[in-house]
C-alpha cells in the first residue's frame, strides 16, 4: 500500500470533495501505530478499538485547524496519548462493583487474554510493563516499541528530554528486575 | 547512528538483561485494519446526524456555561442600571444649575412682577351668594316677564 505524504493528505483534506478520501488515507497510514500505542496502554482490543475510534474522530474534528508548526505524526500521538490517559482515568473513577477488571489491575487483564502464555518472554514483558506507573509505562512503550526519539517524545508528552531519559532508564531497570525474577 | 541502533545501545547500557526487539503478543481480529477507516467515517457521519446545529452546546460543562452566561448578563444589567441612573441625576442637576444661573440675570422687582402675573388661576366657581343682588336685577331687567316665567316653570321645584 502506498502512503501519501502528510502535506498531500492535509491539502486534500481541506478540499471538500477530497476530504473523506484524504482522511481514509490518513487513517490507513497511521492506524497501526496509533492502534498499538493505544492497545499497549489499555490492554484489551475492545477498549483499544473504542479509544482508537475516539482518537480518529478527534483528528477529523481538529485536522482543518491543524497548524503545520508540528509534525502530523507528533500531533496525532499527542491526541492518542491524551485519549488513552482519559480512558484509563475514567476506568479508575468507575464504581468498583461495575469494574472488577480495573480492581484486578491491568496486569490481570494481560493474563486474561485468550492467547496468554506465562512461559513466553513477550507476555512476561507485557505483565512487567503493566506494573509500571502510568507515565513510565508511556515513556517505555514509546521508546521501546515505537522507537521514538526523546526529542519527539518531549513534544508528545510535554516533558523535558532529561526527565524522559531518567523515566525510561528507571522503567527499563524495573522491567529487567521483573524479568530476572519471574 | 540511526535511532534503532541508538535505542539498542542505550538499553544494553542501562538494562543488559532486557533484550531489545521483543514483539507485542496481542492479537487483532481479522480484517480489523481493513475496515477501521470505514468504521471511523461511519461513526463521524452518525455523530453529525445525531448532533444538529445548535446555538449553544450545554452538554459539555453546562453548569460552567450557564454560570458564565449569568455573570455576563448580571454585569450588563448592572452597568446599564448604573449608567442610566447616573445620566438621570446628571440631567436633573444640570437643569437646577442652569435655572440658578439664569435667575441671577433678573432684578427682584421683575421677578415679583412675574410671580404675580403668573399666579395660579382660580378654577373654583364663585358662589352665588357672593354675586351682588343689584347686579342680578340689572341683568334680568331687559328680559321680558313671560320669558322669565317660562324659565322659572322649567326649573325643577324639588329643592328643599
Amino acid at each position: 500500500m502506498t502512503h501519501h505524504s502528510d502535506q498531500e493528505i492535509l491539502y486534500r483534506f481541506r478540499q471538500p470533495d477530497t476530504k473523506e478520501a484524504a482522511f481514509t488515507a490518513l487513517v490507513e497510514k497511521y492506524q497501526q501505530r496509533i492502534y498499538w500505542h493505544a492497545r499497549r496502554m489499555v490492554v484489551s482490543h475492545e477498549d483499544a478499538n473504542d479509544v482508537v475510534q475516539n482518537i480518529f474522530i478527534r483528528v477529523w474534528n481538529g485536522l482543518e485547524k491543524f497548524r503545520e508548526d508540528s509534525q502530523l505524526y507528533t500531533w496525532m500521538y499527542r491526541i492518542a496519548t491524551n485519549e488513552c490517559l482519559s480512558f484509563l482515568d475514567q476506568q479508575k473513577r468507575k464504581p468498583k462493583a461495575h469494574s472488577i477488571e480495573q480492581e484486578e489491575g491491568l496486569a490481570e487483564r494481560v493474563k486474561g487474554d485468550d492467547h496468554f502464555d506465562a512461559q513466553k518472554l513477550e507476555w512476561k514483558l507485557q505483565i512487567a510493563i503493566q506494573q509500571l506507573p502510568e507515565k513510565q509505562r508511556l515513556v517505555f512503550t514509546l521508546r521501546y516499541y515505537d522507537e521514538m526519539p526523546y526529542e519527539q517524545m518531549s513534544k508528545v508528552l510535554g516533558t523535558s528530554e532529561g526527565a524522559l531519559k531518567a523515566s525510561y532508564h528507571h522503567a527499563a531497570k524495573k522491567i529487567e528486575d521483573y524479568l530476572l525474577n519471574h | 547512528m540511526n535511532e534503532k541502533a541508538s535505542i539498542q545501545n542505550e538499553l544494553k547500557e542501562i538494562a543488559p538483561g532486557l533484550k531489545s526487539g521483543i514483539t507485542t503478543p496481542y492479537q487483532v481480529p481479522t480484517n480489523y485494519f481493513e475496515n477501521l477507516s470505514a468504521n471511523v467515517l461511519q461513526q463521524i457521519h452518525r455523530q453529525s446526524v445525531k448532533k444538529p446545529a445548535s446555538l449553544f452546546n450545554l452538554k459539555k460543562n453546562s453548569w460552567l456555561t450557564v454560570a458564565a452566561a449569568a455573570s455576563v448578563c448580571g454585569i450588563l444589567f448592572a452597568s446599564l442600571y448604573f449608567f442610566t441612573a447616573r445620566q438621570q441625576n446628571e440631567s436633573a442637576a444640570d437643569t437646577t444649575k442652569w435655572v440658578k444661573k439664569e435667575i441671577t440675570n433678573f432684578s427682584e422687582e421683575s421677578l415679583s412682577e412675574f410671580v404675580q402675573s403668573h399666579a395660579p388661576i382660580q378654577t373654583t366657581t364663585p358662589s352665588v351668594a357672593a354675586v351682588d343682588n343689584k347686579e342680578i336685577a340689572q341683568l334680568v331687567k331687559d328680559i321680558p316677564t313671560e320669558e322669565l316665567s317660562t324659565f322659572l316653570n322649567e326649573i325643577p321645584t324639588n329643592t328643599p
